[in-house]
């Protein structure tokens, strides 16, 4: 090549690179930067709870101060313990789920004064629904003209309200309730009907689209408990507009993958995570849990789709574009318990419209989100069969290659506590009694002799779970918060009583055990298994929970540090004492947020900071290296993912936090008046 | 009685509550409770807990675990009295309220024994003075 040419490929470099840029720059601000508000519950429809406010920053987030609290006590008929709303902010008002009836309220952003508050007293309804309390939030819309606020109740009923005064929308629904129980497609008992939603509905232009959770899933009462499926709504109605079957009916496709009459005597596989929208592309992605029986598919062989499947349909008619299974005939409850994060990647020099799902089982799956197809390979690997009776575990499983997992996946001896030899010595008696392997090992019939369980890494909640994670479209770099803990797996026949499944999960116990008297009626009786504890500490080496950082340009894992001081229970534990022990970390379900300048997280659980002062730390990291650059004390845990908005020129930091004997919170930081300033 | 015996009487009574009150905690592992509690407790939370928390009070996908790490981060050093109010007050989710304080250290004894915290002969008392004076703790303290 002579010298010319060098130059003119070296021209074409730069200018290929400049376009590519000028791709991810055009992307990286749509969502935010005209305004500073935070509308949708994912922070922009693409769900990456990313802001690109600066005003907080690495040098003054420890000086951030109290600015309003919102206690949630009264919005129901007594407190509540679990507040994990991340609220939304337009306009100069804070909306915002809380209280066990799941109450909304609008507040003053800049104040936390009450405006308005709507709760709906739904009785016996509301009492017996399957994902009670105050849920996770709620959506926004407007014309122009008028704004909404459209949320799911506990018993399942979409309400719509006029966001300026609180009440019902007429012409929406039934004086501006939808009953979600009706008109889907199945028979359905409108008071007890296993139905439910924590998650906020998502809204593209005129459509509202509502997804189903349903009782946890590890001893469901009917193998044919009612089915999840999705639904699209007009806003301004309340009229149905579509349906997706995540169990397709007799004729649809994907009935293929279900033997026998499988698909029409299973349920459950709702999409109980929130999901995520690319409106040019017209397209809303489904994160989809199992089928009916979160350990045992003995009762629905095959692959079952669309269980544990992304499935992106049309945002206005709900025909399916495109479908891609993550775990095949799942028997670890790997429901995708979150959003899947839109980003528009560039990989060896290509520009990828992409999707990327952080899921339970320790991976994120990237994929081109216009068609479904893997970025990186993912690739069948043979897996364990299974031997409980019945089950028909797939063969195969889809193994991501790239990027690395994010959490410790499957247990070997390795992975347990080796604090000190005698703990080490301990760990490894006590896993003699279990069945330990690699990723998709599957579940055992609990035998006292032995296997009791199987151990599985990460934990039946993960892994990630439903805060999900972030993104910052200018790195495409993906924050992630996860767990690293066992979970012991086993099944054992069901007496009826409680289920018709054939299995259901239990552990055996020990049947020479000499009862010191007669058990209680409807106690098991006999010795039980032990906690897969080592002297009260967790059997698994740390860290316990961590945040990494994903390059998905690259697929590359960047950095991964503990998030969370180590809980009192570990540093005060007189087995360890002497021993330096490096940040653990705490297990809980901790969302992140991206700002333009840190990226941010509260703890979960308590601890006993250096003070005295027992409580929780708001924690903020820089983005690039995870090195720590800031914290603020909390007097509880973070149960609500954060986000923030500018008002009056003051960036604010909302958390929902709550825990132990402290009731849920909505706490507001900002900067002092001179910090604010001063940078 | 003269006013100033009754005063003495009074200041002596001040004194015996304040040596009540600052009689030496104990910690759940100094036999708190009976196994036969637990067994109840055990019959109560199959009936009315492990749909949500799990077989095991393990946790599930909306519920938290009531023994493990997780739990032992947020309750360690806590008194008991509290993590009874907690239950008291808030569960069962669909009929809050319902159970009684006996009922409701049952729970609690039922919780102890998931951990292989070693029961003994007197039960776990049910009123919430008693059982302020309890400390949860994951490990047995050193003497």
């Amino acid at each position: 090549m002579t010298k010319t040419h060098v130059k003119s490929v070296a021209v074409a470099a730069v200018v290929a690179t400049a376009s590519l840029a000028g791709f991810a720059q055009s992307r990286a601000f749509s969502p935010g930067s005209a305004n500073t508000e935070w509308k949708t519950y994912g922070g922009d429809l693409r769900s990456t709870r990313y802001s690109p406010l600066a005003q907080i920053n690495k040098d003054n987030f420890s000086k951030l101060e109290v600015a309003w609290r919102f206690k949630t006590d009264a919005l129901g008929p007594r407190p509540e313990f679990n507040l994990q709303s991340t609220p939304l902010m337009v306009g100069g008002v804070l909306y915002s789920t809380g209280g066990t009836r799941r109450a909304v309220v609008a507040l003053d952003a800049g104040t936390g004064e009450m405006r308005w508050m709507y709760s709906l007293n739904e009785g016996k309804r509301g009492e017996s629904a399957p994902r009670q309390l105050s849920g996770r939030g709620l959506a926004y819309w407007t014309d122009g003209r008028q704004e909404r606020i459209v949320y799911v109740t506990p018993g399942y009923q979409m309400i719509a309200l006029d966001a300026k005064t609180g009440r019902p929308v007429p012409g929406f629904g039934q004086n501006g309730i939808v009953d979600l129980k009706l008109n889907i497609d199945q028979e359905m008992d409108p008071v007890t009907g296993e139905i439910g939603l924590h998650a906020a509905p998502i809204i593209s232009g005129d459509v509202v689209i509502v997804g189903a959770a349903h009782l946890p899933g590890s001893i469901p009462s009917r193998r044919d408990n009612d089915n999840g499926y999705v639904r699209g709504f007009d806003v301004r109605t309340g009229k149905r507009l579509w349906i997706f079957h995540t169990i397709p009916k007799p004729g649809q496709p994907g009935i293929e993958t279900w033997e026998g009459t499988s698909a029409e005597q299973s349920g459950n596989a709702g999409v109980w995570a929130q999901m995520s929208i690319d409106e040019e592309l017209g397209l809303v992605y489904l994160p989809v849990e199992l089928p009916t029986g979160d350990y045992y598919g003995g009762h629905r062989p095959g692959n079952g789709l669309y269980g544990e499947s992304i499935v992106a349909v049309e945002i206005k008619t709900g025909k399916k574009r495109w479908h891609y299974q993550l775990v095949h005939h799942g028997i670890w409850d790997s429901d995708i318990p979150c959003a899947p994060i839109l980003a528009d990647i560039v990989v060896d020099g290509r520009m990828i419209k992409a999707l990327a799902q952080p899921t339970k089982q320790g991976w994120v799956y990237v994929l081109d989100r216009a068609t479904g197809v893997p970025v990186w390979p993912i690739e069948e690997r043979a897996v364990e069969a299974s031997t409980v009776p019945g089950e028909k575990a797939s063969p195969t499983q889809p193994f991501v290659t790239k990027p690395p997992a994010f959490a410790k996946q499957g247990v070997a001896i390795d992975d347990l506590i080796d604090f000190t030899p005698a703990l080490r010595a301990e760990a490894v008696k006590l896993a003699a009694r279990y069945k330990i392997g690699p990723l998709f090992t599957p579940p055992v019939a609990s035998k006292w002799e032995g296997p009791l369980a199987t151990l599985m890494m990460p934990s039946t909640t993960g892994g990630a779970n439903w805060q999900g994670g972030a993104l910052d479209p200018e790195t495409n770099y993906l924050y992630v918060y996860s767990s690293n803990q066992i979970s012991d797996l086993a099944l054992i026949e069901s007496d009826g009583k409680r289920s018709d499944m054939r299995y259901v999960r239990g552990t055996a116990r020990n049947p020479a055990a000499p009862p010191a008297a007669l058990p209680a009626a409807g106690a098991a009786g006999g010795e039980a298994a032990p906690p897969v504890l080592v002297q009260g500490l967790p059997l698994v080496k740390p860290p316990y929970a961590t945040i990494s950082a994903l390059d998905i340009n690259k697929g590359d894992l960047v950095w991964q540090i503990a998030h969370g001081e180590t809980p009192d229970n570990i540093r005060n534990h007189p087995a360890l004492k002497g021993l330096t022990i490096p940040r653990t970390g705490r297990i809980g379900r901790i969302g992140v947020l991206a700002t333009k300048t840190l990226l941010i997280a509260g703890e979960a659980g308590f601890f006993t900071t250096p003070s005295g002062q027992r409580g929780a730390m708001l924690r903020a990291y820089d983005k690039a290296s995870g090195k720590e650059v800031g914290e603020v004390y909390m007097p509880a845990p973070q149960t609500g993912s954060p986000m923030t908005y500018m008002l009056n020129g003051r960036q604010y930091l909302i958390v929902s936090i709550s825990g132990g004997t402290y009731s849920g919170e909505l706490v507001a930081f900002r900067l002092p008046q001179d910090a604010t300033t001063t940078n | 009685m003269s006013r100033r015996a009754g005063l003495v009487a009074i200041a002596l009574t001040g004194c015996a509550a304040i040596v009540m009150a600052q009689a030496p905690r104990r910690s759940v592992w100094d036999s708190v409770y009976t196994a036969e509690q637990g067994r109840k407790g055990e019959a109560l939370a199959t009936a009315q807990c492990v749909v949500c928390h799990g077989d095991g009070l393990r946790g599930g996908e909306s519920a938290p675990p009531l023994t493990g790490d997780q739990f032992n981060s947020t309750w360690e050093g806590v008194p008991l009295s509290d993590l009874a109010d907690r239950i008291r007050m808030t569960m069962p989710l669909d009929t809050p309220g319902t159970l009684s304080r006996p009922q409701t250290a049952e729970l609690l004894a039922y919780m102890l024994s998931l951990s292989k915290i070693p029961a003994g002969t007197m039960p776990l008392p049910p009123d919430a003075g008693a059982l302020a004076q309890i400390t949860y703790l994951s490990y047995p303290p050193q003497p």
